[in-house]
């Protein structure tokens, strides 16, 4: 059988996700990226090893911000932005959505589709707050699990008002309202009301949020932002079953239809990354006065990609390489 | 002699009439180089915090041409056309420089630009004066009009092409601040990523002369910020001759104008039917949002037209 892989290296998480010909998901995988992407990517790669044994891999696609370091690194077939690949993923699970609204770990997205397209699309802008980092600050602070907070949030009966527009003003407006001895509960209702409402104000300006809405992302699974954008909006959310990898099955079901147009070979490097040790180096060329900060990515000393250079005098070296160790190290 | 220029703010609209004015005079012209994140770096430690970026990036220039040059060209810009302002941070543009880099106080020399034409060549004529050139060496008239700079800086990243007369290729306006346009440090540079994502683009600086004040005339009030009413003339012009794809607008985080300006232009992009990316600049040098968000507006655009 034919099977397709998505991985979406988020700034919070990595997810992969596996798919037969059909767009139908076999497995999946939610896990913390914990700042080291590659690790992370190895790690997830080598669960999903039991669901691909024996079967052909036929296209891999990536997305999320580590897009380009991990789509070199495993060999990837397609490698999309996240808004492209959550809009796919949505248009195949309902094809009448009209909006999406994602909140990862440093992105928020407000992604309008009409006619079965990407008509517009809003990201939040310089700054995080209300997205789902700053929640899991809030989380660690009050020393209680992710989930956790989102359940007793749910529970909120009179949600107090809370700051939404700055993280940092956010947290002392919490800090104010629990020395005054409001409940717990409260605070952390009339903190998803103050994301909510950020959120609404900042993307949603001027663009109207029509339903079905689709409410997705790592976030997705706070049930107080889920009721209280209910309450904003006035009618009710579609969180999807795979709510959490979104991103990843969308492009999956990119490279599918990539592959299956195209009949290549992938381009998938195989399953020995998953043991062998990866590094990744960067230093600043100063050979010009664009300053490129390049990024070198070696498989067991072997220099297997590089990134980031504009003029490519680094990335071509890996053509040359013909996996020899270097005994210099350039860099 | 040597006269430094800093690289920044308007020189890209005005560098070369006053690079001309001094090599004219007999003096040797400075001019900063391009902006590094250096040059971010010392403006930043020298200005107070509530500058905006741009401000920061020519207190930068200042500082690093000061030991090149015996004099530095500080623009004075509160009115480079009459009816319409500058940022006041412009109009404050001396000052700031004395009271931030003390120490480059005494090689200042301040040339007022605009409101007309003759009257930077009045001040241009008493800073030389001011700087000891003699009074017969001095020009008389002032190469004006041409944006040298700008189009400079589009040509070296390749812009525009041959290809921009073909068909097919989509066609992306770029609005924003001729200092955020040009600035590859300020804006991560967004013209190579563009590039390639194989569009063409368009910006204010490449619109015919004989466009201006047609755009920002149909607002119905009088807009006093003279780049604003640029940005509107330039709109016009991608709408209306161009038959643009879509607009990515460029701007400092801090900007008080561009805040009200951006808003103005969006509603009128919406009013056409195009979409519009927004893009603000602080320090930061992390350039995934940014190439996210370039690359899901390409492919946006892409699937509009694909539909239409």
């Amino acid at each position: 059988m034919k099977l397709f892989l998505g991985i979406d290296v988020g700034s919070v998480s990595t997810n992969i996700v596996v798919i037969d010909s059909n767009g139908q998901l076999l497995d999946k995988l939610y896990i913390r990226s914990r700042g080291n992407p590659v690790g992370s990517v190895q790690q997830g790669l080598a669960t999903v090893l039991k669901t691909l044994k024996g079967h052909e891999i036929a296209g891999v696609g990536t997305t999320g911000s580590g897009r380009q370091l991990i789509g070199t690194l495993v060999g990837a077939d397609l490698i999309k932005n996240e808004i492209t690949a959550h809009a796919v993923a949505c248009l195949n699970l309902v094809p009448d959505v009209q909006t999406i609204i994602e909140i990862g770990g440093q992105d928020s997205k407000l992604i309008l589709i009409r006619d079965g397209i990407v008509s517009d699309f809003a990201m939040n802008t310089v700054c995080a707050a209300g997205t789902g980092s700053f929640l899991d600050q809030q989380a660690a602070r009050l020393n209680m699990d992710i989930g956790q907070l989102g359940d007793m949030a749910a529970q909120g009966e009179h949600p107090v008002r809370i700051a939404g527009r700055c993280a940092v003003f956010a947290e002392s407006d919490m800090i104010h309202k629990q020395q005054m001895g409001h409940k717990i509960e409260d605070i952390l209702a009339g903190l998803c009301r103050a994301l909510v409402r950020n959120f609404l104000s900042n993307l949603g300006k001027g663009r109207e949020i029509k339903a079905p809405v689709i409410f997705q992302g790592g976030v997705a699974a706070n049930h107080g932002i889920r009721l209280a954008f209910e309450e904003a909006l006035g009618f009710p959310l579609i969180i999807p079953e795979h709510y959490d990898v979104m991103g990843a099955l969308g492009v999956a079901l990119l490279a599918r239809d990539k592959m299956l147009i195209s009949e290549q070979p992938s381009a998938f490097k195989g399953m020995e990354i998953v043991d062998s040790a990866i590094e990744t180096s960067s230093f600043d060329c100063d050979s010009c006065a664009n300053q490129c900060e390049v990024i070198e990515l070696r498989q067991e000393g072997v220099l297997i990609a590089c990134l980031g250079d504009r003029c490519g005098k680094w990335s071509n070296r890996v053509h040359f390489s013909h996996g020899v160790r270097e005994t210099v190290q350039v860099g | 002699m040597k006269i430094g220029i800093p690289r920044a703010l308007l020189y890209y609209w005005y560098g070369f009439t006053w690079r001309t004015f001094w090599e004219e005079a007999g003096a040797e012209v400075v001019v900063s180089g391009p902006t590094e994140r250096s040059t971010v770096a010392i403006g930043s430690k020298a200005g107070v915090d509530e500058l905006c970026l741009p401000i920061k990036i020519f207190l930068g220039h200042v500082r690093q041409i000061a030991d090149q040059a015996d004099w530095i060209m500080i623009p004075h810009l509160i009115k480079v056309e009459t009816g319409a302002y500058l940022c006041p941070k412009f109009m404050g543009l001396p000052d700031l420089v004395y009271h931030a880099l003390p120490d480059v106080r005494d090689k200042v020399c301040v040339v007022t630009v605009g409101p007309r034409n003759i009257d930077m060549l009045q001040s241009l004529k008493g800073a030389a004066l001011m700087v000891g050139i003699p009074e017969r060496q001095i020009p008389k008239t002032l190469d004006v009009n041409n944006r040298l700079p700008a189009l400079y800086e589009l040509a070296k990243s390749g812009y525009p092409r041959q290809s921009d007369l073909q068909r097919g290729r989509l066609r992306i306006g770029i609005l924003g601040h001729p200092y955020c346009i040009y600035d590859r440090c300020f804006n991560l540079n967004v013209f190579d990523k563009l590039n390639g994502l194989d569009v063409d683009i368009f910006t204010p600086e490449m619109m015919p002369g004989n466009m201006l004040g047609i755009g920002s005339g149909r607002l119905h009030k009088e807009l006093f910020w003279s780049l604003g009413r640029f940005q509107f003339d330039a709109l016009e012009w991608m709408i209306g001759k161009l038959k643009v794809d879509g607009f990515i607008h460029l701007s400092p985080f801090a900007c008080g104008p561009e805040a009200i300006i951006g808003d103005m232009l969006e509603r009128r992009i919406k009013q056409a039917g195009l979409p519009i990316l927004k893009l603000l600049f602080e320090e930061h040098s992390g350039e995934a949002g940014m190439v996210t968000r370039l690359e899901a507006f390409i492919d946006l655009i892409h699937y509009r037209s694909r539909v239409c």
